[in-house]
């Protein structure tokens, strides 16, 4: 196993409260596979992903518990020095916005070749043919010339690609893609996306990207974890979640999708806002949007209830068979 | 209040709120200096009331008292008294008026000029615009300080003339601030929609921009009031400002600046006056600004 | 790049151009300087004569052309108080005074001001944080004449540790540099925090640490580079209104610089004095600002680049 996370835990203390942005989170990726992290914006997808590089920003922010296996090795137990050798060395992220993740007093040969720097200490010829080499490889036409320039002399495609060339500069196992395409136009984001499934073909790393758009998951990705509210709601196979998904969450996202066979496009189905996790009531966070909520789904968490092979869900229409609560989701005891 | 949303169309809300969570901090009203400015404003209005002694009149056998605190310093003469007798108490007290008086007029006064001048530039364009924003520039390009020496000393130190002189200094920053937001909204559909309906330019220029340029007038007006108490200030201090025997606070420091070992209280307790306002100001306007226009926030 | 500086060298041009052309007929429009200057018991006649001796008798036009005229050499003509000596050598007196003080307290607040807004920014909420922003917002609001009072009082009347004014002593410009450096330093510190605490919450920064950049880099590589483009502008603006504008402080400590020369000559209504430290001071102001606009061109390669 490439990754393995169990229970990973991040609060973030704020003026109106503790924030439990990802609370109990598990899942794992293999080398060559790709996980989609799906949700809403604010179910804690993105901080997720920052805390397996332990980027949370200190002191509001704070991983609370859990573990993060890379390749067995127990990353919260790190040192903050061997932890910058896995960012950007074992692990890479890409952001999602190319026009304001890029930095602008710098040119774009001189931030490729900073990643390189740091974790293979290559120095002059050497790097400069390095930072050519990964440009080429993720389709920047003409590299060489094209080192001098600034990130605001290039489109918006190009610079995504910038972006993932730092990302891969130093041959990452783990590649964490958050939203790397909401910027982009259509076409540029099939080339994007295209270019980055050749690209995992060619370097085996496992990836996990991250996003709203199902169409982008069904497309890319071999299994999928649906988060909400900070919480894994559900996960499986692509081919599992998109056939028969479990939770309500996940059918309502589903039914967002353009459908082939009805001709009607329905866009709007799930309704209502999803929570803050600020101080949440005891029971399932989606209760109050659920449309097939029950007593039950307002008192007490449900437990994760297995549904097959890899497909397991949190829900109180699926209840676990022995029907204790949940590992997962304790409440309120420690609040 | 639940209302369907696209599920691609949510705002990043979550992630927002996390960010921002510091800078609240700074909006939070600031209570003192609040208190201080409504206190300067009574005093201002209540001066004759309550001052115990004549502003302009001392008798110079009372001359240097020392403050109530210290040896020799009397109840009837709380803060001392300067080189002619008079109760610096009392001249704060009728300085509150100088100070707030400059800075209300002129604010008021640079405000409306700079705005309606804006307000054409922005809106009416072309060769009108070049010919106001390279004035408002011209003025704009040299040190504030330098030029209301210059401009009082060669109109003859006065009140109206200090006046004056601050307005026709202050009046660009309106104008290059409310240039733009006019230019801004003048391209907004409302805009076009009036004139559609044959609405005229002035009627629009009026009912229809001026009220969205407001804030900003107010927001900017507000920061301007420290900084026009403390050019009031230094031109009175460096005799270029109002004419004593007038109780200005700046005049006050200076009638103390050759006293500084003898009666260190004759400049020192008019210029911590003059620190509290505007420090008060400068806070209360910090707040106006990042409650009303965060847009401003850069400076 | 080249149609940009073209554009502000223009625009200081005219600037300056029309500053001259205001300050002359400015000073001239409000009366007779020598009437101004001589007793009333002078007769006519003696007055006629200075009158011509100064130039002050021909057309006005006249007059502004041959003041254009003798500005390349740096001829403002006579001081009216102190008879027989140039305006010219009355400024070159006073320059190297101003541009010491400006100098010394220029580096002085930026030595304190840059790490501590850095400071500031970086551990936001913390008591240096609280420390340093009292510190510039006292700095902001203290009027100079009130610390350099209150520190002539302190240090030199009290515990006479430094100089009460002058130039003569090496310690003499401790306390004008403290006054001065205080105001200046808020300024710059208040901006440093706010631009470094923008650049510290982008995305390019948040990009440095997931490429493994250590974080003292990521301050000082990544956000401060960014953060220091306002600043370095601000600063330079601030050096141009310190070179001529530190007036008050000038004054208070009696430091012989082109400051305190400008508030004599206003006293005594040396006209031709004011004119020519105005115009010196304000030809230093407007290509002061022209450098700060040059220096913030190059170090953002978005203007340098442009087309």
């Amino acid at each position: 196993m490439l990754l393995e996370v169990k229970d990973l835990r991040v609060q973030f203390v704020t003026r109106r409260g503790v924030v439990k942005a990802v609370d109990g989170v598990s899942f794992s990726v293999e080398r060559g596979e790709t996980l989609g992290l799906v949700g809403e914006s604010g179910s804690g997808k993105s901080v997720s992903c920052l805390a397996l590089m332990r980027l949370v920003e200190a002191p509001a922010g704070r991983i609370m518990g859990g573990s993060v296996l890379l390749e067995g090795e127990e990353l919260l137990d790190y040192s903050e020095r061997e932890m910058r050798q896995v960012r950007g060395g074992q692990i890479s992220l890409i952001l999602q916005d190319p026009l304001s993740s890029l930095n602008p007093a710098y040119t774009i040969g001189n931030q490729v070749a900073e990643a390189i720097r740091i974790h293979q200490g290559m120095r002059g010829r050497e790097l400069t043919d390095s930072v050519v080499e990964i440009l080429t490889a993720v389709g920047i036409p003409q590299a060489e010339q094209r080192l001098k320039q600034y990130p605001h002399q290039m489109s918006g495609g190009m610079r995504q690609r910038v972006a993932g060339a730092i990302a891969l500069s130093c041959r990452p196992s783990l590649l964490i893609a958050d939203e790397p395409t909401t910027s982009l136009d259509a076409t540029v984001q099939a080339q994007y996306l295209r270019l980055l499934s050749e690209l995992q073909e060619k370097f085996q790393f496992g990836m996990i990207f991250v996003t709203h758009d199902l169409g982008i998951v069904a497309r890319l990705c071999d299994r999928v974890a649906v988060m909400y509210a900070g919480r894994i709601v559900e996960t499986g196979s692509t081919r599992q979640i998109f056939n028969e998904p479990a939770h309500p969450y996940a059918k309502a996202l589903l039914a967002t999708l353009p459908s082939l066979d009805s001709r009607k496009k329905r866009l709007l189905t799930v309704t209502g806002q999803p929570p803050i996790p600020i101080n949440l009531p005891p029971g399932c966070s989606f209760a109050p949007r659920c449309p097939e909520v029950m007593d039950v789904c307002r008192e007490t968490f449900p437990s994760r209830s297995s549904l097959g092979d890899q497909h397991g869900v949190l829900c109180w229409l699926h209840p676990s068979p022995d029907g204790a609560p949940s590992k997962a989701a304790p409440q309120a005891s420690h609040g | 209040m639940s209302s369907a949303d696209s599920v691609a169309a949510l705002p990043e809300e979550g992630k927002a709120r996390v960010k921002t969570r510091g800078a609240s901090g700074v909006t939070r009203f600031p209570f003192i200096s609040a208190v201080v400015l409504a206190l300067v404003l009574l005093v201002a209005i209540a001066a004759p009331f309550i001052a115990p002694h004549d502003p302009e009149v001392g008798q110079l056998s009372n001359k240097l008292i020392p403050p109530m605190w210290q040896e020799g310093g009397t109840s009837e003469f709380p803060m001392g008294t300067d080189t002619l007798g008079r109760d610096i108490f009392t001249r704060i007290l009728f300085g509150t008026r100088i100070s707030l008086m400059v800075a209300v007029l002129a604010t008021g006064l640079a405000g409306v000029l700079g705005t309606i001048v804006g307000l054409i530039a922005g809106f009416y364009r072309g060769w009108t615009e070049t010919i106001l924003m390279r004035l408002t520039d011209i003025t704009l390009a040299f040190p504030l300080m330098l030029m209301a020496i210059v401009l009082v000393s060669v109109l003859g130190a006065s009140l109206t003339n200090v006046l004056m002189v601050i307005v026709f200094l202050l009046w660009p920053y309106y104008a290059r601030q409310i240039r733009g937001e006019a230019l801004a909204v003048s391209e907004l559909d409302f805009v076009d929609l009036a004139r559609v309906a044959g609405v005229s330019n002035r009627r629009i220029l009026w009912r229809h921009i001026l009220p969205n340029v407001m804030p900003s007038i107010g927001v900017l007006a507000t920061l301007q009031v420290a900084l026009i108490i403390l050019l009031e200030a230094s031109l009175s201090f460096l005799g270029v400002g109002i004419p004593p025997p007038t109780p200005a606070w700046g005049l006050m420091v200076a009638d103390g600046r050759d006293l500084l070992g003898r009666a260190w209280w004759v400049s020192i307790i008019p210029g911590i006056a003059i620190f509290a306002v505007v420090l008060s100001a400068n806070l209360f306007g910090d707040w106006v600004r990042d409650r009303f226009d965060p847009k401003l926030r850069q400076i | 790049m080249r149609q940009f500086i073209l554009k502000r060298l223009g625009q200081a041009v005219i600037s300056i151009f029309v500053l001259i052309t205001v300050v002359f007929f400015l000073v001239r429009l409000t009366g007779d300087p020598v009437e101004r200057m001589v007793p009333i018991q002078v007769t006519e006649e003696m007055a006629n004569d200075l009158r011509r001796a100064y130039g002050l008798d021909r057309p006005l036009i006249v007059q502004y052309g041959l003041f254009l005229q003798g500005l390349p050499q740096g001829d403002f003509g006579q001081s009216l108080y102190f008879r027989g000596r140039t305006v010219q050598e009355l400024l070159w007196l006073r320059i190297p005074a101003s541009l010491q003080l400006a100098s010394v307290s220029m580096l002085v607040a930026l030595l304190i001001a840059l790490p501590m807004g850095v400071y500031s920014a970086k551990y936001r909420g913390r008591w240096g944080d609280y420390a340093g922003r009292i510190f510039s917002i006292l700095g902001g609001a203290a009027p100079s004449f009130l610390v350099g009072l209150a520190m002539l009082r302190l240090f030199a009347v009290q515990w006479q540790i430094f100089p009460t004014g002058g130039r003569e002593e090496a310690l003499s410009i401790v306390l004008p540099t403290f006054t001065l450096g205080w105001f200046v330093s808020a300024g710059i510190m208040r901006l440093t925090r706010s631009s470094m605490l923008e650049a510290l919450y982008g995305e390019f920064v948040k990009l440095a640490r997931i490429k493994g950049v250590r974080e003292s880099m990521v301050v000082w590589k990544h956000a401060f580079k960014n953060a220091a483009l306002p600043v370095i502008t601000y600063s330079t603006v601030i050096f141009a209104a310190v070179l001529g504008g530190a007036i008050v402080t000038e004054y208070v400590f009696a430091w012989p610089g082109l400051g305190s020369l400008l508030i004599r000559a206003v006293i005594q209504r040396d006209f031709p004095v004011i004119q020519g430290a105005v115009i010196l001071i304000g030809v230093a102001y407007v290509i002061a600002n022209f450098l700060a606009d040059m220096a913030y061109a190059w170090v953002n390669p978005k203007i340098r680049y442009e087309q």
